[in-house]
């Protein structure tokens, strides 16, 4: 078994150090401080692992305030990954110190099941609805986790629900479909924002997709993202299991975080002999709401939107995926609509998931950043195609009190298409 | 090592949270784009001059080494803080200050990035001619620092032209201005001297910078040649007639294979020189200017002439050239660039020196040069794993400078001394010119508090001649 | 003590025929009247003809405490602060050779005392120039220049003194040789020692040899003169000209004092209150023409009275007559003073109005030039003291009103003895360290700091 050193050494030593990732990431661009930048977290890994400076366990804020955006990856001439460097060191620090009881619920109960995720999030809507969440934050109790309870402000309402049951609920047969998709809803949608959901089905539908929702789990990114690999790819396992039992042309999702974890199920799995094959198959599947789409040709029967639209990339779609053209196609063709491009689109908001959870200051330094560069395009709707950029980006515009809409880009296009004539 | 008292009075200078003490803290400071390393002592990241001023008054009364810097991309070690010290890291003086376009002046902080200061005066249609390969990330105060250059510098001059006037803050915390927002300032160039110095002769705070109007229009141009000489001559003939392109960058044939592996900018790799020509100016100049250029390449039996007909053809000529050291980091992220200058017409024999010391010495040498400058840029590859490959790299560097010295030219053209070229020094200065140089070193900061150890050999220290001034 | 002093000096004036070369020292009141300076007739004039001559020469003073004036031509020889002292002058008009022209690279290394108008003669032959062409420079040495660093109004075009020297030699006022720069456009190897050559009016060292960075004779070259009612159409068009990608190579403007005898030169007339603008350009036959054009439509734009394109001997004869009118201004009159204000290029405007306007007020004509792409403006008059002073005074008040400087650059003695050159700055200090660790014993051009020494 090699080492952790061995396994990485060189990796690490593909960094000459020339410093071109630096203006590519978001956490350097808001603090100044070389080691938020790729090339310092990665000379600290370097300095830990091969020259045995100082132990993993003293970088655990460079391991950890990392967005993981790979908006340095962009920039860097020998292609450092150090987006999987922080992935990897983040699985030792599990592995060294333990897992919190917190994590091993949600990574181990809730996120796989989505049942009992359901019901976790019935609790605070219970807490929303008696007032307690509000009364928490009021008289400062949230203030007591840290973080934590600063960040908690930004989960909005937790509106009623009935879940993945209510989804499936929502799936009609269409006349002559010509494509058929499983649709990945993923853990917010149901429980946090049903109308997305409600979106993603009506607009697949108007594009000639007869829709399925199997019972997927939690994509397992979340747990990946605090360097719990096992449950990841138990979670995984689960999914590709699921599929393989369907008769699909793809598992479509409007979610970016989701759909590049999902095609990572390849680099996930590639060392277990039995599952490597079943994940390629599975990755080669999924797609991404706006890449689906504009492949199998959008469907541009749309009313008129009057709307001046910018759009924020999410990492994970541009970065990860490289996903760029397709969402601008998709808002460029819906008439009325004035496209305006936004400097830095493609930097991250700063919501990397829960990031802000543990990392508030420096999210919302990164969030101002972002809506600078909103407030600079003019736009009166902000379109972006993650829940977690929807609801950091909703956060900055009612902070900064800016007259604008943010949207999932399938609520803009169903909005669209519910506009055109004759419509149902 | 310093005491805690210390970095507690930094903290009450800048605040707690930008003074770095902690290990990972000085870790993350001890490098830059080169390969030593050095520990500072602490890490500081003012926001004011005001509280430049404060930390350098501190530096002065205990006699601490003050490293200014910017984002560390330099190449010559400029940033390492070989007698420890504090860090005075300027990125968070990042604020453009003033665009006055009819002045033709731009006044910023030291921690603007130079590209995110092209992108602002673009929309006006003005620009800042130095271009240094680093622009995405290094900052106005480092390039002063290292009076940058950039394939630009070839038609408009380098970072000396363009910066008229600074405050800058002295070792014992004395705020001055030096140069003017105006021209012609009457006594001594100080701020001449305070370009290039590489970060000794105190920090600056402010930077007033000259900018001019973009030209109407550019056309670049690859020319493709099957002989290295053949490639070489032709700049010297364009040049030479009187041409003045925008820049004219040669690339060999190992960086070009070297490229295409990272970037398909569609370089040949069976070619063993390519050139970048870029003419810019008024648009009905152009034509006339590649038809002469064209000419002298066909004198020089150029393989191949593609001009660019279209933005994204322009675009992918450069980005090959621009992602060169990059490229070269993907397959050998260890590597020495040298930065030797010769007269331009000494191109030719100093790339066939290159070579020969490629062959003696066993390393492989990849060519990129701002050619119209004589400005090489042989990259140097070794593995870092093979201390003796490395050894054998260094001395072919040390050659190829001594080579650049004897042919009439210099050093550095436009990396800066730093620790990487110390020893070169001696080459190509004597005593007394060293000495004057020190001499100057002196008059701004007597006690050695800016990034102490950097650009003269040790021995030069014990040359400063008896005879000093008067004191303050 | 005068009388050791004395010995010590006596000592040196007697060696000095030795030191400087046999028939390089000129002696007497007939030799020496002509380099009166500052009120002070110098001992004897030193003419040494190498560099090891001149390192001897200062080596010796320093011993003796002579004070030495670096001479070239004596073109600039009254700006700044009065000397203190003017023992020797150390004249390098004998040092005027060509050390090494290297064409193809386009640099010049040359001796200091060698004329600018000479060297140009001998560069056109190689179809070569040095764009650096202060009005004076058929008299001025390349050394002066560097030492005074004076440019012209080719700098709009081609950059300053301090971006057309590539290297000095310089001995120090401790007798070392110093070579600073190199032959290299791109050369950042140390301080740049050479940078702080440029503009030391001769305290920090005697500047022996340069080297000058060259450029190819142009393909073509015009002039556009245009006459305009008012200045401030002149300086729009100036200011619409600078925000454009049109480069031309130099935009000069002329008061009607100034400019009457050149606009009548070219067929045309300045009335009062009127200005003459000249732009030219220089390069390709296409350029010139695209600059002719476009220079001459935005003068007629702007309500330019009449606009003639000028080239070959017309222009260059319209182009000598103002050149001219520099030295023709200082010569009129004993009591003529000529000073320098910069401004901030789009200030220019503000400037000449305020020029005007302090003339009018004290009843006095002011002429005015201006280099309009570089905010400088001469201004040239001719009155008794108390007026000259007075007025010096408003036009450095209205210089620093608008963030620049004035500057008296000639004026009769009395004027530059009570005159406060220029006000304090915070760099003066650091200055004055450098002056003093590079000539602890003040024996070059004492007194011809800027600020001062205390």
């Amino acid at each position: 078994m090699p080492t952790m050193a061995e396994e990485l050494e060189q990796t690490l030593q593909l960094c000459n150090k020339c410093g071109l990732c630096l203006p590519g990431c978001p956490v350097y661009r808001v603090t100044g401080i070389e080691w938020t930048s790729a090339r310092g977290r990665v000379a600290l890994l370097r300095s830990a692992l091969l020259d045995k400076r100082l132990g993993l366990d003293a970088l655990n804020d460079p391991i950890f305030n990392c967005l993981t955006c790979n908006g340095c990856m962009e920039h860097c001439p020998p292609g450092v990954p150090t987006g999987e460097l922080i992935f990897r060191a983040r699985q030792e620090l599990l592995r060294q110190k333990g897992q919190p009881w917190l994590q091993r619920l949600l990574f181990k109960k809730l996120l796989p099941d989505s049942n009992l995720l359901y019901k976790a999030s019935r609790l605070l809507r219970l807490a929303d609805v008696t007032g307690l969440r509000t009364l928490a934050r009021k008289t400062g109790l949230t203030r007591l986790i840290g973080d934590a309870g600063k960040a908690e402000a930004m989960v909005p309402r937790v509106p009623a629900s009935e879940g993945m049951d209510a989804v499936k609920r929502m799936v009609k047969k269409i006349d002559k479909p010509k494509h058929r998709a499983a649709y990945f809803v993923g853990c917010y949608a149901p429980n946090f924002a049903p109308e997305t959901a409600a979106a993603t089905i009506h607009v697949l539908n108007k594009n000639q997709t007869e829709v399925t929702v199997p019972d997927f789990v939690c994509c397992g990114l979340p747990a990946a993202g605090y360097g719990d690999i096992v449950s990841a790819r138990d979670m995984a396992r689960k999914n590709i299991e699921i599929a393989s039992k369907l008769k699909i042309d793809a598992i479509v999702t409007p979610c970016a975080s989701c759909s590049s974890f999902l095609k990572d199920y390849v680099k996930l799995l590639a060392d277990d002999p039995e599952w490597a094959e079943k994940a390629r198959e599975f990755a080669d599947k999924i797609r991404d709401i706006s890449e689906y789409l504009v492949q199998i040709g959008l469907n541009t029967e749309m009313g008129e939107l009057k709307r001046k639209v910018t759009f924020h990339d999410p990492c994970h779609l541009s970065h990860y995926q490289k996903i760029k053209d397709q969402p601008r196609t998709i808002l460029k063709s819906i008439p009325g609509v004035e496209f305006v491009e936004m400097a830095e689109s493609d930097m991250c908001c700063g919501a990397a998931g829960s990031y802000a959870f543990k990392n508030y200051d420096l999210s919302q330094k990164v969030l101002e950043r972002k809506m600078g560069n909103v407030a600079r395009t003019g736009a009166d709707t902000l379109v972006s195609s993650c829940p977690a950029c929807i609801m950091q980006l909703s956060c900055g515009v009612s902070q900064q009190k800016l007259p604008v809409s943010v949207l999932e880009i399938v609520e803009l296009l169903d909005e669209a298409y519910r506009n055109a004539r004759g419509n149902d | 090592m310093i005491a805690q008292s210390i970095i507690k009075e930094l903290a009450r200078i800048v605040g707690k949270k930008n003074t770095l003490a902690d290990l990972k803290d000085l870790i993350a400071y001890s490098y830059d784009a080169t390969m030593r390393q050095e520990l500072p002592d602490v890490i500081v990241l003012p926001q004011s001059t005001a509280e430049v001023s404060a930390i350098l008054k501190l530096a002065h009364r205990e006699k601490i080494a003050v490293v200014p810097r910017g984002a560390g991309t330099n190449l010559s070690g400029g940033t390492i803080p070989v007698k420890g010290g504090i860090i005075l890291e300027i990125s968070r003086m990042n604020r453009i200050l003033e665009i006055n376009t009819a002045d033709r002046r731009a006044v910023v902080e030291p921690g603007v990035i130079n590209l995110d200061l092209q992108n602002a005066l673009a929309p006006l249609g003005y620009f800042y001619p130095p271009d240094p390969a680093s622009q995405k990330t290094s900052t106005m105060g480092g390039n002063i620092g290292e009076n940058a250059g950039g394939p630009l510098c070839l038609r408009y001059g380098v970072t000396s032209k363009y910066v008229f006037g600074m405050e800058v803050v002295l070792a014992d915390g004395e705020v001055i201005n030096i140069g003017d927002y105006v021209e012609d300032f009457p006594g001594y160039d100080l701020r001449g001297l305070f370009i290039g110095s590489e970060g000794m002769l105190g920090i600056a705070t402010k930077l007033t910078l000259h900018i001019i109007p973009k030209p109407e229009a550019s056309q670049t141009m690859l020319a493709i040649f099957d002989r290295l000489e053949d490639c070489s001559q032709a700049v010297s003939d364009i040049i030479g007639a009187g041409i003045v392109p925008e820049a004219m960058e040669l690339l060999d044939q190992n960086i070009c294979r070297v490229i295409e592996q990272s970037v398909k900018a569609g370089y040949p790799t069976d070619a063993a020189g390519i050139l970048l020509i870029e003419v810019a100016g008024l648009a009905d100049t152009l034509e006339k200017q590649v038809q002469e250029i064209s000419q002298f390449c066909q004198k020089n039996k150029v393989r191949e002439l593609r001009i660019a007909q279209t933005n994204a053809e322009r675009d992918a000529i450069w980005a090959g050239r621009r992602g060169a050291f990059g490229s070269v980091a993907r397959i050998c992220p260890p590597y020495i660039v040298c930065d030797g200058t010769v007269p331009r017409d000494k191109l030719p024999e100093a790339l066939h020196k290159v070579g020969e010391l490629s062959k003696q010495y066993k390393v492989l040498i990849v060519n990129v040069a701002h050619a119209g400058d004589g400005n090489l840029h042989p990259l140097i590859l070794f593995d870092v794993n093979k201390p003796e490959e490395q050894e054998a790299a260094k001395k072919a560097g040390a050659d190829i400078l001594d080579a650049c010295i004897a042919m009439g030219g210099t050093i550095s053209g436009e990396h800066g001394i730093g620790l990487e070229k110390m020893d070169a020094m001696r080459h190509m200065f004597d005593p007394a010119d060293m000495a004057a140089m020190r001499r100057v070193k002196h008059v701004f900061d007597p006690d050695d508090i800016f990034n102490p150890g950097k650009m003269f050999p040790p021995e030069a220290e014990a040359g400063l001649p008896k005879e000093k001034g008067a004191a303050r | 003590m005068d009388n050791t002093v004395s010995q010590e000096k006596q000592a040196f004036y007697q060696k000095l025929g030795e030191i400087a070369g046999a028939g390089n020292v000129l002696t007497g009141e007939k030799a020496t009247a002509p380099y009166n300076v500052d009120g002070i007739t110098p001992r004897a004039i030193a003419c040494p003809t190498s560099t090891e001559q001149v390192t001897d020469i200062i080596k010796e003073a320093n011993k003796a405490r002579i004070a030495l004036v670096p001479w070239g031509s004596g073109s600039k020889q009254q700006i700044g602060p009065c000397l203190e002292a003017a023992d020797i002058i150390l004249c390098l008009k004998n040092m005027n050779q060509i050390v090494e022209l290297d064409a193809s690279n386009y640099t010049v290394q040359v001796q200091a005392g060698l004329v600018n108008g000479e060297l140009q003669k001998q560069l056109a032959e190689k179809s070569l120039f040095f764009p650096l062409d202060p009005f004076y420079m058929e008299s001025s040495t390349t050394g002066g220049e560097i030492a005074a660093n004076t440019s012209g109004p080719r700098r709009i075009m081609y950059g300053t003194v301090r971006d057309l020297v590539l290297g000095v030699t310089a001995v120090t006022p401790t007798g070392d040789i110093i070579h600073t720069g190199g032959k290299t456009m791109k050369n950042v190897a140390g301080i740049d020692l050479c940078r702080m050559y440029i503009g030391s009016w001769g305290t920090l060292g005697i500047i022996t040899e340069a080297v000058l960075r060259l450029f190819p004779l142009s393909e073509a070259s015009k002039g556009i003169y245009a006459t305009f009612a008012s200045a401030e159409d002149a300086f729009r068009t100036v200011g619409q000209l600078l925000n454009s990608p049109l480069t031309p190579s130099a935009i000069e403007l002329a008061d009607w004092i100034a400019g009457r005898k050149i606009a009548e030169a070219i067929g045309s007339s300045l009335n009062e209150g009127e200005v003459l603008l000249i732009v030219n350009s220089e390069g390709t036959n296409d350029g010139v023409e695209r600059h002719g054009k476009d220079i001459t439509s935005l003068a007629g734009a702007n309500r330019a009275k009449s606009t003639f394109a000028l080239a070959d001997e017309k222009a260059s004869r319209a182009w000598n007559a103002y050149r001219g009118v520099h030295e023709a201004m200082l010569g009129a009159s004993p009591s003529a003073l000529q000073g320098k204000a910069s401004v901030p290029i789009s200030k220019l405007g503000d400037m000449y109005k305020e020029a005007k306007k302090i003339g009018a007020s004290q009843g006095v004509e002011i002429g005015v030039t201006a280099h309009c792409g570089s905010g400088i403006l001469y201004t040239y008059l001719a009155e008794e003291h108390e007026r000259l002073v007075r007025i010096t005074d408003e036009l450095k008040r209205a210089a620093a009103s608008l963030n620049g400087f004035f500057l008296i650059e000639s004026a009769p003695l009395s004027v530059r003895k009570g005159a406060d050159i220029l006000p304090p700055r915070n760099d003066y200090p650091l200055m004055r360290r450098l002056k003093t660790e590079f000539d602890p014993n003040n024996i070059l051009n004492p007194g011809r700091l800027v600020g001062g020494l205390h």
